[in-house]
């Protein structure tokens, strides 16, 4: 009788971890589907924030959006997009939309242009430390605000040890967004 | 006939006899990290109030059905389902908070507490007696995080700053003595130093109050002693 | 040499118990002898590199074509669990004396936020390129398993003088003491910040 229940038993086990696996499967595909959206949509809020804020708008209405993408170096270097900001025919500036790799995944951030110059540098998301990336990461953009495009960045690791992984893919992409505004004509 | 412990005494517990920070020590990770800020604390302790008493309350509904030999690997994946879960909420509603709370919200699923709650009560015990007892130790963890934040905020900073949860924007900030904050407290050295000390003070109040039982107890004796004469 | 880079900053700067705080439940609970610790760190590295390579290969070659990667959570555990349980089987098995010095501290191998932190972070990718090639991810997560022994053996010669020492005042006696040397340790890591 015994061998009956044992052969069963270990077919049960399997099956059983397999159903709970299976389970647990469909509630996260369904919650994903729930939610996935709404991740999307407060990313999305965050970026125009993160336009207008950069551009020191009030509001995008009225403004006419332009987004394009960005081709050579300046994709190589992460920019996803590039968008230019016209009102009443007024350049209001361009704000370049960029996902780099850091220490720690993936770093989003939005860097502005306007009159030839920065007009400041917003972080959108990352996953950096935080005593190290992430301190550089917050210090960026009061170095940069109002810096002449075409002028040396002043991110130095001595002012900020330990983060090389993190400053050197911004770094690089700031130097070639910075290149492709540059020949921009009339913004 | 075995004493039935009453929901009190379950809810009680989880708080101060068994508290998984400073008695247990278990779960250690998130206490480290996500304490060098009052919000992020409290954001992280409440994730863990609602994971642990999630999961306290699925594997007690599944408690009878599941085969002795594979409920730990059961119990593992209920727990890692609950915080993903918890986790896509959290990116949806608080994404501020989960952007702070980053991989260690991942992590829940590690914490020792919850996987330990699982096997030594929710395992045993009928629906309404987990719930309590995963929100005492729920509320243990949550109190003890945000007891350690406070003290490396207001040390390290000099103020405490309350965050909005949902918004993430600061809605209060009390600065209290801004030039005499000793930064290294909110740092990484300080975490384990901050912790070191409020164990230590812990100790120190818990041997003073076992030696006042101890003393009440010896009273007692002696009082009963001489009423027998 | 970017290898380098990811070492040095993995071992030393970015170091996953002193600066990350992971994996500090072991630490402070198995490292009180340096024998023990020695053990452990070593069972930790072997089911660290064998997680992250599976975890990557699960993650690139199944859950990405899929779509399925809020999946990677679940599945993450589900290997480390599987993967600590066969090495427990295989090491009862070919070296007896070794399982039985390990004891319980195998098993908490599953629960340590070191293990599944790594696989986490090697499936980073970046506007859909993979953060870490495979080499790359070898390098990782043994240097982060390095990083752990290293800390750990370190805190293991300091614990055997904390033990039993007649110096330390009885409410600091334990754990307390524990962790006010392991500040100290971590005071003495962010020296190696200005390396990278």
């Amino acid at each position: 009788m015994k061998k009956k229940n044992k052969i069963p038993q270990m077919l049960l086990l399997p099956l059983f971890l397999g159903a709970v696996c299976l389970i647990s499967s469909a509630a996260l595909i369904g919650v994903n589907a729930l939610t996935a959206p709404r991740i999307a949509a407060v990313e999305l809020e965050k970026q125009n924030k993160g336009y207008m804020e950069l551009l020191g708008l009030d509001s995008l209405m009225g403004v006419n959006k332009v987004e394009e993408v960005p081709t050579g170096a300046c994709a190589e270097a992460g920019a996803k997009a590039r968008v230019s900001f016209v009102k009443d025919g007024t350049n209001l500036g361009v704000v370049y939309d960029v996902t780099v790799g850091g220490y720690g995944g993936e770093i989003k951030f939005q860097v502005g242009f306007k009159d030839r110059k920065y007009t400041g540098f917003l972080v959108v998301s990352h996953t950096e430390t935080p005593t190290y990336g992430g301190v550089l990461l917050a210090g960026i953009n009061d170095q940069i605000k109002g810096l002449a495009a075409d002028d040396e960045l002043p991110i130095s690791l001595t002012d900020y040890a330990g983060a090389t992984i993190t400053r050197n893919p911004v770094v690089k992409a700031l130097k070639a967004c910075a290149a492709d505004y540059l020949t921009m004509e009339g913004v | 006939m075995k004493e039935k412990t009453s929901l009190k005494s379950i809810f009680l517990d989880g708080i101060i006899k068994n508290n998984p920070v400073f008695v247990l020590f278990l779960g250690m990770c998130p206490v480290l990290a996500t304490t060098s800020s009052f919000s992020s604390a409290l954001g992280m302790g409440i994730a863990v109030v609602v994971v642990l008493t999630m999961t306290n309350i699925i594997i007690s509904l599944i408690r009878k059905i599941v085969p002795n030999d594979i409920r730990i690997p059961i119990y593992i994946v209920v727990i890692a389902t609950v915080v993903t879960i918890v986790e896509m909420f959290m990116k949806a509603f608080m994404a501020d908070l989960a952007a702070t709370l980053g991989v260690y919200l991942s992590i829940i699923v590690v914490n020792c507490v919850i996987l330990g709650r699982a096997e030594a009560f929710a395992s045993q015990n009928n629906v309404g007696r987990s719930v309590i007892d995963g929100l005492g130790t729920g509320i243990g963890f949550l109190l003890a995080l945000v007891l350690i934040a406070l003290f490396r905020e207001i040390i390290g900073t000099g103020a405490i700053e309350f965050v909005g949860l949902f918004s993430g924007k600061v809605l209060f900030r009390l600065p209290l003595f801004e030039k005499y904050a000793i930064n290294i407290f909110v740092g990484n050295a300080g975490a384990f130093i901050m912790l070191g000390l409020l164990i230590a003070l812990i100790n120190m109040f818990t041997s003073v109050h076992e030696k006042r039982l101890l003393k009440l107890e010896a009273k007692k004796e002696e009082a009963t002693v001489k009423e027998a004469k | 040499m970017k290898f380098i880079l990811i070492a040095l900053s993995a071992i030393l700067v970015n170091n996953i118990v002193l600066t990350r705080f992971l994996g500090i439940c072991p630490f402070l609970g198995v490292s009180k002898k340096t024998k023990n610790a020695l053990g452990m760190s070593g069972a930790l590295i072997f089911v660290l590199l064998l997680s992250s390579l599976v975890s990557y290969a699960f993650y690139f070659l199944v859950l990405v074509p899929l779509g399925l990667e809020f999946l990677k959570l679940v599945a993450f555990i589900l290997i480390i669990a599987s993967l600590v349980q066969f090495v427990e089987i295989a090491l009862k098995r070919f070296m007896p004396s070794l399982y039985k010095a390990l004891g319980i501290y195998l098993p908490l191998i599953t629960t340590n936020c070191v293990v599944l932190t790594v696989a986490l972070d090697v499936v980073a990718v970046t506007g859909g390129v993979a953060d870490y090639s495979f080499l790359e991810m070898i390098i990782y997560s043994l240097s982060n398993g390095i990083g752990f022994a290293l800390v750990f053996i370190v805190f293991s010669f300091t614990q055997e003088k904390l033990a039993n020492n007649k110096a330390i005042p009885t409410p600091f006696k334990g754990n307390a003491v524990a962790l006010l040397a392991a500040g100290l340790m971590a005071l003495a890591f962010v020296g190696f910040q200005g390396m990278i």
